[in-house]
Order: structure tokens, then C-alpha cells, then sequence
């Protein structure tokens, strides 16, 4: 959870405030959306939701098509 | 046009190319997991292979010596189907960031700091690597050739400690094992530590070098890196012998065993300063190549402004990969090699195929323009002649 905290006070307070200045319409829209989604992650994280493990279902689905080494 | 305005000189470029290389040596427990010790015959064999890559990224550096990876793929490819390329490279820069995090909070974790929670390892050390991000490329590889010359004198150093301890029997006899474990063991270093140097085609237009040698560069670069990984691991081998395949960080193991006399002893200390050091080295470059991928990607201005939640997703990310250490490792051992070919060395040599059939093309077109036109001058010459 402290963490979650600490990255979203450091994304609000370094990131967006340094799109902001840059005033381009484009530039503040796509990093706010970018912010919200990794701060939006950081707490689904610190709250224990249980998030895919990508590269294992990755390994799953290469073990499904027969690519790896068989041991 | 590169997004990060400031330039390296040749001799960073190089050196951050041997702290890249020096670093993965951690990594290759997942081929000395299976070649035991035959693992310096496979580095050889996966650098060879590697030579291949080496000629494909030194022809496209060479043709787009002002533009990224990202812009590469836009310009070879279209504005469709260039954007999708780049986003298996922007997933694969992610996921390499994430892995290479994973595996510096394990070391640490096993090594130095062992109750400390892994998410204050990848917070704190991820805020060092956005710190120098923020500060441009020039400065983030200021120290890349202290860190690599540091690195080889350690590794040399720690040679000579554990020569007491080297037994080169531990090495004999070699090829003694089934031709499919050489061919596995060199494509997982042709992949994991060799073909990740593709990530320095996002730095091309930072490099500040009128003869735009880059295949030299990075035949130099990595030949280095290739010498510091098989001295360690024929040092590893000659201590540890056997028993290496059953160590996650072999060389740890092999500096605690290592000493001379009893005041020079427990010089893994040695090891997991240089460690940490040439870790920061491979994952700022990383970060960098990630998080510059991105801002071009979305066509954004500076990088900058979102490094810092770059950094934030790769620790989230990295608690999210695997679910396990042991899922982790054969991971790495069977699937990702296979994984790794399709990003590393086929999307690339697909790039330059296509940038050489549309060269071919356009030279045609300029031939026949230039017949076309020429055949119009002589119609134009012939003309009054008829006339007279």
C-alpha cells in the first residue's frame, strides 16, 4: 500500500505537473491517461487483487503449441 | 530524430555495451543449468550465432543512422502495421526492464539484504535509474567505462583469488554430452544476454560519430563483454565444477568459497558491489529504451515526463511475471529462447529484407525515370535533325 501511495504522489507531483507545462493538449491527455492506469494498477496490486502473471500464461500457451525444449 | 537531444561519445557507446553484456553473467544459470561444464563452449557457440545479429542491426544503424528503432518500423513498414512491430518491441523492452529487476531483487535478496522487502529493493533502486534518466542519455552513461573497467579488474582479481581453489579437472572431458543440449544451451545465450543488444537501436542517433562504424562498435563492445562472461565462467566451472548447475548465482558462490589465507576472505562483497553497479547499467539503458519507445509511440514530445510512471509499471510488472522462482527458471531454460528469436533476430532481418527489396525497388524506378528521361532528350535532339 505505501507503495502504491508513494508512486502515485511521485507520478502526480513530477510527471503530470512537467506535461502540464509543456501546455500541448496531446501530450497532458495521453500522460494523464497513462498515469491513471498505472496508478489504477499500483492499487489493484496493494490490494492483493491477483493480476495475471503474463509470462507464465505466455510459457502456458508456447508449452500448448509445442515451441520449448523438452527436458 | 531522436527524442533525447544530447549525444555520446563512441567510447560510452562501447562501454555500455560491455557493462550490458557483463552484467547478464548472472543470467547464464539458465545455460549452465544445462550444459554444466561444456557452458564456455556455448557462450562461444551463441556468440557466433550472435554474429548474425551483429551484421543485421550494423546494416539497419548504417541506413538510418538518425532514427530509432520505433521510427525505423514506422518508415519501413507504414504507419499500420510499423505501429504494431513497435509494440512487440515496446512489450518486449517492458517485460526485459521487469526481468532484469526481478533478477537484480533476487540477487540482493539472497545475497546482501535479506529482510528486506523486495518491493523497497525495486522502488529504491528504480528511483536511482529515473533519477538518471531524467537527465539525459549523456549523463546516465557517464560511468559506463568506470563500471566496465572496474568489472573486468574484478573479475580478473577474482580469478587469481579462487586460482587455489581451480581444479582443471572440473573441466574435462569436454563434448561429452548430447549434441541437442550444446544446441539448447547456445540459443539461450544467443538470446538472452547477446540478442537483447538489439535495445541499442533505440540509442543510434545518440551516438556522436562521423564514421557511423556501429557494427565495429559493437563487435568491439560485445567481444569484451563475451571475454569477462568466459572468464567467469571457466573460473565458476574450475571451483565449483558439477555442482554449478545447481547454484542460481554461481559466482557468488564461487567468491564465498574463494581466499587467500584467512585476510583476504568472504569477497563476495567485491562481486555484489560490481553487481549492483553493472545491474543499474543494463537496466537504465533498458528504461531508457522502454520509456523513449513509448513517448515516440504516442508521438509525445520529451520522454521525460513519463519515466517515472515507466518505472512504476515495471515494478508492478515484475511482481506480475512468473508465479514462481522455479516457473521463472525453466521459463528462461525451454520457452523464452524461442520467444526471445522472434523479436531479437527475425523481426530485424524481416526489417532489413524490406528495407533492402523497397532500396532495390526505388533504384529501379530511378534507372527507368532516368532512361525515360534521357530517351526524351533524344527525341527532343533527334527532332531537328529530322527536320533538316
Amino acid at each position: 500500500m505505501l507503495f502504491a501511495l508513494m508512486a502515485s504522489a511521485a507520478i502526480c507531483l513530477l510527471d503530470l505537473p512537467s506535461a502540464i507545462r509543456t501546455k500541448e493538449k496531446r501530450e497532458i491527455t495521453i500522460v494523464s491517461i497513462l498515469s491513471a492506469l498505472v496508478i489504477i494498477l499500483c492499487f489493484l496490486q496493494a490490494f492483493g487483487v491477483n493480476l495475471p502473471k503474463l509470462m507464465t500464461l505466455i510459457n502456458e500457451f508456447f508449452m500448448w503449441l509445442g515451441i520449448y525444449y523438452k527436458m | 530524430m531522436s527524442i533525447d537531444k544530447s549525444k555520446i561519445t563512441v567510447t560510452q557507446f562501447v562501454f555500455t555495451i560491455v557493462c550490458f553484456i557483463e552484467s547478464s553473467a548472472v543470467l547464464s544459470s539458465f545455460s549452465v543449468g544445462i550444459s554444466g561444464k561444456d557452458s564456455w563452449f556455448t557462450m562461444i557457440m551463441g556468440y557466433l550465432v550472435f554474429l548474425i545479429l551483429v551484421f543485421v542491426i550494423s546494416q539497419i544503424m548504417r541506413r538510418y543512422p538518425d532514427k530509432t528503432l520505433i521510427e525505423i518500423n514506422n518508415e519501413v513498414f507504414g504507419n499500420v502495421l510499423g505501429r504494431i512491430i513497435s509494440v512487440f518491441y515496446i512489450w518486449f523492452f517492458v517485460t526485459l526492464t521487469s526481468l532484469n529487476l526481478l533478477d537484480t531483487q533476487v540477487f540482493a535478496s539472497i545475497s546482501i539484504m535479506t529482510k528486506t522487502p523486495p518491493i523497497v529493493l525495486m522502488a529504491t533502486f528504480m528511483v536511482i535509474c529515473v533519477w538518471a534518466l531524467r537527465n539525459g542519455i549523456s549523463v546516465m552513461t557517464r560511468y559506463m567505462t568506470v563500471i566496465g573497467l572496474l568489472a573486468f579488474a574484478i573479475t580478473v582479481f577474482a580469478f587469481i583469488i579462487a586460482f587455489q581453489k581451480f581444479h582443471l579437472s572440473n573441466l574435462l572431458p569436454p563434448m561429452q554430452q548430447k549434441p541437442i543440449v550444446y544446441v539448447q544451451a547456445s540459443h539461450i545465450v544467443s538470446t538472452i544476454p547477446f540478442g537483447e543488444i538489439i535495445v541499442f537501436l533505440m540509442l543510434t542517433p545518440n551516438v556522436s560519430s562521423s564514421s557511423k562504424k556501429y557494427g565495429r562498435y559493437i563487435l568491439i563492445g560485445t567481444l569484451l563483454g563475451v571475454i569477462s562472461m568466459l572468464l567467469v565462467a571457466i573460473r565458476d566451472i574450475g571451483v565449483l565444477g558439477e555442482t554449478i548447475k545447481y547454484f542460481t548465482v554461481p559466482s557468488l558462490e564461487t567468491q564465498r568459497v574463494s581466499s587467500i589465507s584467512k585476510i583476504f576472505s568472504r569477497l563476495e562483497v567485491l562481486y555484489t558491489i560490481i553487481f549492483t553497479a553493472l545491474m543499474y547499467s543494463k537496466i537504465v539503458v533498458l528504461l531508457y529504451a522502454a520509456t523513449a519507445a513509448i513517448a515516440q509511440f504516442f508521438k509525445l514530445k520529451t520522454y521525460k515526463n513519463i519515466s517515472l510512471l515507466i518505472a512504476a509499471l515495471c515494478i508492478v510488472y515484475t511482481l506480475n511475471l512468473y508465479d514462481s522462482g522455479i516457473s521463472h527458471g525453466l521459463s528462461g531454460m525451454l520457452v523464452v529462447p524461442f520467444l526471445w528469436s522472434f523479436i531479437e533476430y527475425i523481426l530485424p532481418i524481416l526489417t532489413l529484407c524490406v528495407i533492402l527489396i523497397k532500396s532495390k525497388f526505388k533504384k529501379e524506378g530511378t534507372e527507368n525515370d532516368a532512361v525515360r528521361v534521357n530517351g526524351k532528350r533524344g527525341n527532343l535532339s533527334l527532332g531537328p535533325s529530322l527536320g533538316n
